[in-house]
C-alpha cells in the first residue's frame, strides 16, 4: 500500500514537471509581451505526378512572427509569409515554370508570396488540428491540417502539414508535355520559433 | 580539306545535332519511382517520351525546352527516335589506347495512343588501336517490340528486348552474365506484361531463344518476375526478382533483391544483388553469387558522378570484384561527356581507363 502511494506521489511530480514549461510559456504569450519569431524553416510542397512519382518544391524563405492566444478560441496574432520566388524543385527549368506560368509571382506582392494568417490550434504542445487562413495566388481560403508543437528551449518547434488544392487558388493546372500535378498537393512546414523582441501592439502585416 | 579537318568537323556537327539517353536509375532522387515516366519502355531504357525529353534537356548545362514543348501537353508524338553516336578512347593498364565508334538508332512508331512499335540497331565500328590492330564491324538489331498500352499502368510487350532487372543498368548485368549466364542472347524474344501504379511496380514475362545464342544447346526458355514497391515519399524503391531457365546445356534458377533510393535530390544509392544456381548437362551445379552498388552525387542535374562496386562470386570457385568511379558531364541537351575507369580484381588485376564523347540527334 504504501509502495503504491509512494509511486502514485512520484507519478504525479514527474508529470508536474514535465508540464511545468508549457504554462511558463503561454503564460509569457498570454501577458502578451512575448512573440515567437520564425527561424530555422523548410516549407516543401508535395506535388504528385499524374503519372506516378512526384516532386518536392521546397525553401527556407518562411519570415514572420506569432504571437499566443490567452486561449484556442482566439486565432495567434501575426502572419506567416513564403517567399514563392524562392522555391525550387531540384530542376531549373521546373522552378521557372512553376513560379512565372503557374504562381504568377512577377504579377505582384500578393502572387510573390503566400501568406497565412488567422493560425489557431487547439493547443500549444503535442500533436494538434488547426485552421488557417492561406492567401495564394491572390486568393484567400481557409486550409486546415495538423501540427505537431514541442516545446524547445526558449522557443518551440513546429511541424505542420496541409492539403491544398491548386484549382481553388486559380492557379492554372500545372501539366508538362502529357505530365500534369494532381489537383490536391500538401505543403509541409517544419519551423523552430523563438522569443521575438518585446512587441509594443498590432499584428504584422 | 584534310583527313583532320574533315573529321574534326564532322565532330563539330554531330556536337551540335546530337544527344545522348540511357537509363538513369539515379532519378529516384528526383521523386521519379518508375521508369515508365520519362521512357516509352516502362522498364527504362531507350527512346524519351515527350515528357523524358523534356526533363532531359532541362537536365544540362544549356538546359531549355524540346522542340516541341509549345504543343498541346496531349499531342501524340507518333514518331520518336533517336540515333547516338559514341565516341570513345579505352585505355587499359600497360596496354595501347583503343578507340572506338559506335552509332545506335532507336524508335518508337505509334500506330495510335495504344500501340508503338519500338525498334533500335546499332553500328559497331572495329576497334582501332595505335599499333594498327583492328577488330571487326558489326551490325546488329538489338530491339524489335510491339507495344499494347490498353491503359495507363498497364502494358504488353512483344518481341526482342532486355529482359527486365531492378536497375535496368545493362552495364552492371554485362559485367557477371559471362559467367552466371553465359553463351546465351542478352535479348531474348519474349512476352512480357508490365503493371504499375503509385506504390506498386510488377513485370512477369516468359522468353524463348532469338538466335543469338552462341550454339543451339544454349537456346533457352524461361520465365520470371520482378517486383518493386515504393516504400518511401517517392525517393525509395525496393524489389524482388526471379527467373527460372532451361537450355539443354543447363538448368538455371535465379533471385535477387534490388534498391533504389534517393536520400535527397543529389545523393543516392542503387543496389541490385542476387543468387543464381546453374546445373550443367555434365553432372555439374554452380551457384553464382552476383551484386552491383553504386552511391551516387549529382551536385548539379549536369555533373553526374557515381562509384560502382560490382561482385561475382562462385561458391568454392573464384572471385571477382570491380569498382568503377564514373563522371558525367551534360553540356547542352546533344552533346555530353563521360569519363570513366574501371578496375577489375581477379587473378590477374587491371584498369581500364575511358573517356567518350556521346552526340545524340532526334
Amino acid at each position: 500500500m504504501a509502495s503504491k502511494k509512494i509511486t502514485s506521489t512520484c507519478t504525479t511530480i514527474f508529470v508536474g514537471l514535465c508540464l511545468l514549461p508549457l504554462p511558463a510559456r503561454a503564460q509569457d504569450a498570454a501577458d502578451g509581451q512575448t512573440k515567437l519569431r520564425v527561424r530555422n524553416a523548410q516549407v516543401s510542397v508535395l506535388c504528385p505526378l499524374t503519372i506516378g512519382g512526384s516532386f518536392e518544391a521546397k525553401t527556407k524563405a518562411l519570415s514572420g512572427q506569432v504571437g499566443m492566444a490567452p486561449d484556442a478560441s482566439q486565432p495567434l496574432d501575426g502572419d506567416l509569409l513564403v517567399d514563392l520566388q524562392t522555391l525550387e524543385t531540384g530542376i531549373g527549368l521546373r522552378d521557372d515554370h512553376l513560379r512565372r506560368k503557374y504562381l504568377e509571382v512577377e504579377r505582384g506582392p500578393t502572387f510573390a508570396q503566400a501568406r497565412l494568417r488567422n493560425i489557431r490550434v487547439e493547443k500549444l504542445a503535442g500533436k494538434t488540428p488547426f485552421r488557417a487562413t492561406l492567401l495564394l495566388h491572390g486568393q484567400t481560403r481557409d486550409v486546415t491540417g495538423t501540427a505537431d508543437i514541442k516545446p524547445e528551449g526558449d522557443g518551440y518547434r513546429l511541424n505542420a502539414s496541409f492539403p491544398v488544392r491548386v484549382s481553388e487558388f486559380g492557379i492554372p493546372e500545372p501539366t508538362y508535355l502529357g505530365v500534369g500535378v494532381k489537383d490536391e498537393v500538401v505543403v509541409r512546414v517544419n519551423l523552430n520559433a523563438e522569443p521575438a523582441a518585446v512587441a509594443t501592439s498590432g499584428r504584422s502585416k | 580539306m584534310s583527313k583532320n579537318a574533315l573529321i574534326a568537323v564532322l565532330v563539330l556537327v554531330l556536337a551540335m545535332a546530337a544527344r545522348t539517353v540511357e537509363a538513369y536509375p539515379n532519378m529516384i532522387r528526383l521523386g521519379y519511382t518508375s521508369c515508365a515516366t520519362c521512357h516509352v519502355s516502362p522498364q527504362g531504357g531507350g527512346v524519351l517520351t515527350r515528357y523524358g525529353r523534356g526533363i532531359d534537356y532541362a537536365q544540362t548545362i544549356r538546359s531549355g525546352e524540346p522542340p516541341d514543348a509549345e504543343l498541346p501537353t496531349d499531342a501524340l508524338s507518333r514518331f520518336l527516335y533517336d540515333v547516338r553516336l559514341q565516341m570513345s578512347v579505352d585505355h587499359a593498364q600497360g596496354g595501347a589506347e583503343e578507340y572506338s565508334f559506335n552509332t545506335n538508332f532507336r524508335t518508337a512508331i505509334a500506330m495510335n495512343a495504344q500501340n508503338r512499335l519500338v525498334y533500335a540497331f546499332g553500328v559497331r565500328s572495329p576497334a582501332l588501336s595505335l599499333n594498327r590492330r583492328m577488330g571487326a564491324a558489326s551490325l546488329g538489331m538489338s530491339r524489335l517490340y510491339w507495344m499494347y498500352q490498353p491503359r495507363d499502368g498497364v502494358a504488353l510487350v512483344v518481341g526482342r528486348d532486355d529482359l527486365p532487372s531492378g536497375l535496368g543498368l545493362p552495364g552492371a548485368s554485362s559485367f557477371y552474365r559471362t559467367v552466371n549466364n553465359p553463351n546465351v542472347s542478352s535479348t531474348p524474344t519474349q512476352a512480357k506484361v508490365f503493371w504499375w501504379n503509385r506504390r506498386w511496380q510488377v513485370a512477369t514475362y516468359a522468353y524463348g531463344p532469338d538466335g543469338n545464342e552462341t550454339q543451339p544447346q544454349y537456346e533457352a526458355r524461361g520465365a520470371g518476375a520482378m517486383g518493386g514497391v515504393n516504400v518511401w515519399k517517392d525517393r525509395a524503391v525496393v524489389g524482388l526478382t526471379t527467373r527460372v531457365s532451361k537450355a539443354d546445356a543447363f538448368d538455371r534458377r535465379n533471385a535477387g533483391l534490388f534498391a533504389r533510393v534517393g536520400f535527397n535530390e543529389h545523393v543516392g544509392v542503387l543496389a541490385e544483388h542476387d543468387v543464381t544456381e546453374r546445373e550443367l548437362n555434365t553432372g555439374r551445379r554452380l551457384t553464382h553469387l552476383a551484386g552491383h552498388a553504386e552511391v551516387f552525387f549529382v551536385p548539379y542535374n549536369w555533373l553526374q558522378t557515381a562509384l560502382a562496386a560490382e561482385h561475382l562470386n562462385t561458391v568454392s570457385g573464384a572471385s571477382t570484384y570491380r569498382l568503377s568511379p564514373s563522371v558525367e558531364v551534360r553540356l547542352t541537351p546533344n552533346f555530353r561527356l563521360q569519363f570513366s575507369s574501371r578496375s577489375v580484381y581477379a587473378n590477374t588485376d587491371s584498369r581500364t581507363y575511358s573517356v567518350s564523347l556521346q552526340v545524340k540527334a532526334e
